[in-house]
């Protein structure tokens, strides 16, 4: 616990990353609920997708998880700070492990808050219309949000120790979900369902074109468990120099 | 204390360290000199874990750095002043370090106070002068007030009221009985602490012993100044004495005392107008043993 409160800690008294994170999500979940409730707002009868769509809103959390994890990884190399890090905790799959502990509480954060701010719009906006109604699959699809960005941090953070460079792995990683997995996906489509960014749709839901929850989350797990490998292997024998 | 057997570390094809061996007493300040690039970083990182070696091993306290219980409470360290993060609080960047540790952030406040950064400690390390990043280093190293201090480069960006300050630490510490092994380029400020040096050259052994038996090894040689100058130096050569070099009136000789070319002057009746013992210093001991 007290490697992870250090983690934490090392996120907070570094505010200024945590703050411009935070508050591109805040900006862009604002920015998509007032869109789409005001789209319905005068509308007799709210829309069937509209409580679902505000989980979607929300899930753009999600690249912002990732970021969190990548610079959770990351920050440390490009200041230099993982030679005192792993100083003072030379057994360095600890560190990684307390990492990954922080990403995941991070990731959770961000979901929360873009939920609430989400949900809590609309909810002062029309709550009071009998048609706006979360029920049981709009809570499966919030668990499912949680679960998506916790496996995004985690991802983000073992590429983020793998490749060590700040700049690099948020390319890698944006490129890779917005450019290449498309382009892999046209080219070779019998590849599409096995693809990260597939998957995690698969894992996320909600849309009837992503391969299903079953096939996605073991997919997406492979994923997530051979960075781990990578990253924990090269963290251990990396050279500090 | 601190042990260094057949070290070798190879980065790709340039050798670091080459079989490298030397032990460090404890309860001793040792400093750890080489000429840039002699692989004097590379050893104090393999020391803590923080590079492995190709071949041999390092241990402190009869363990690698890895395998201690509690290691930033046994080893302090002051590596190089760039491992902060920017935007963080020099008291934050403790803080930080202490809740890895479980120390109790009033020992955060008190290294601040020792190293004179309780002013400065709300400020970002981003507006940090180089001296007072060293000085937030050193904070850090005495964090768990550890038995052994290994400081590379310590008094890098001090300015001279920095460095004696510096020296009037280390000799505290020593008295205390910690083990400190520390690197340095300023040559002068290791004389005058250290009780032993290691001397290292392209990755190698070159000398370990006390700092004086090393000043005295160097041939600082016997100045002699004369208006018979070449009769003095064939005299001299006559009497088996090396005359390591000679210009105008005035010639050095190598390997013997103001005593004995005092003597074979007068005994060949020539005139000396000056006779001095030159003192050598660690610096020209270094510079005989690393050029």
């Amino acid at each position: 616990m007290r490697l992870v409160g250090a983690e934490l800690l090392k996120v907070a008294t570094t505010y200024r990353t945590l703050l411009g994170i935070v508050l591109a999500e805040i900006a862009i979940v604002l920015l998509g609920t007032i869109v789409t409730v005001n789209d319905v707002a005068d509308d007799p009868v709210l829309p069937e997708q509209f409580e679902r769509d505000l989980v979607g809103i929300a899930s753009t959390s999600l690249l912002f998880a990732t970021l969190l994890g990548v610079l959770i990884a990351t920050t440390e190399y490009r200041h230099g700070t993982i030679t005192l890090t792993f100083l003072t905790t030379p057994v360095r799959e600890r560190v990684l492990a307390a990492k990954t502990v922080a990403a995941l509480i991070g990731s959770a954060l961000l979901v929360l808050s873009a939920l609430v701010l989400s949900i809590g719009i609309a909810t002062a906006w029309i709550g009071d219309r009998s048609d706006f109604d979360f029920g049981s699959d709009e809570w499966e699809l919030v668990g499912r949000l949680f679960l998506g960005a916790a496996m995004v941090s985690v991802l983000g953070l073992f590429i983020g120790a793998t490749l060590t460079r700040q700049l690099g792995a948020i390319i890698l990683v944006l490129g890779w979900l917005f450019f290449a997995e498309p382009a892999l996906a046209a080219l070779l489509p019998e590849t599409e369902d096995y693809l990260v960014g597939s998957s995690l749709g698969g894992v996320l839901g909600g849309d009837a074109s992503a391969p299903s929850f079953g096939h996605s989350l073991p997919v997406f797990t492979v994923y997530v468990v051979a960075f781990a490998a990578l990253a924990t292997v090269l963290t251990r024998r990396r050279d500090i120099t | 204390m601190i042990e260094v057997e057949n070290l070798t570390k190879r980065f790709r094809k340039t050798v670091a360290v080459d079989d490298l061996s030397f032990r460090v007493r404890e309860g001793t300040i040792t400093g750890f000199l080489g000429p840039n690039g002699a692989g004097k970083t590379t050893t104090l990182r393999i020391i803590l874990g923080l590079v492995r070696p190709t071949a041999g091993r390092a241990t402190v306290m009869g363990r690698v750095y890895r395998g201690l219980d509690s290691p930033t409470r046994r080893v302090g360290a002051v590596l190089e002043a760039a491992n902060f993060h920017p935007g963080r609080s020099g008291r934050n960047h403790l803080r930080v370090l202490a809740a890895a540790t479980r120390i109790p952030r009033a020992r955060v406040e008190e290294v601040l106070a020792l190293v004179d950064l309780a002013g400065a400690a709300h400020r970002r390390v981003g507006g940090y002068s180089l001296g007072m990043r060293q000085r937030l280093s050193l904070a850090g190293a005495l964090l768990a007030d550890p038995q052994v201090l290994i400081l590379d480069e310590p008094a890098n960006g001090l300015d001279p009221q920095g460095i004696r300050w510096l020296r009037e630490l280390l000799r505290e510490l020593a008295t205390e009985g910690r083990t400190i092994l520390i690197s340095s380029h300023v040559l002068a400020e290791i004389e005058q602490v250290a009780d032993e040096v290691v001397i290292i050259h392209r990755g190698r052994f070159v000398a370990h012993s006390s700092t004086a038996e090393l000043a005295a090894r160097a041939t600082g040689g016997i100045r002699a100044r004369s208006p018979e100058a070449d009769r003095l130096r064939t005299v001299l050569k006559g009497a088996g004495i090396t005359v390591k070099s000679a210009d105008g009136d005035l010639l050095v000789a190598a390997d013997t005392t103001a005593a004995e070319v005092g003597e074979v002057a007068a005994a060949n009746g020539i005139v000396l107008h000056e006779l001095v013992a030159e003192t050598s210093t660690l610096e020209e001991a270094f510079l005989e043993l690393t050029t």
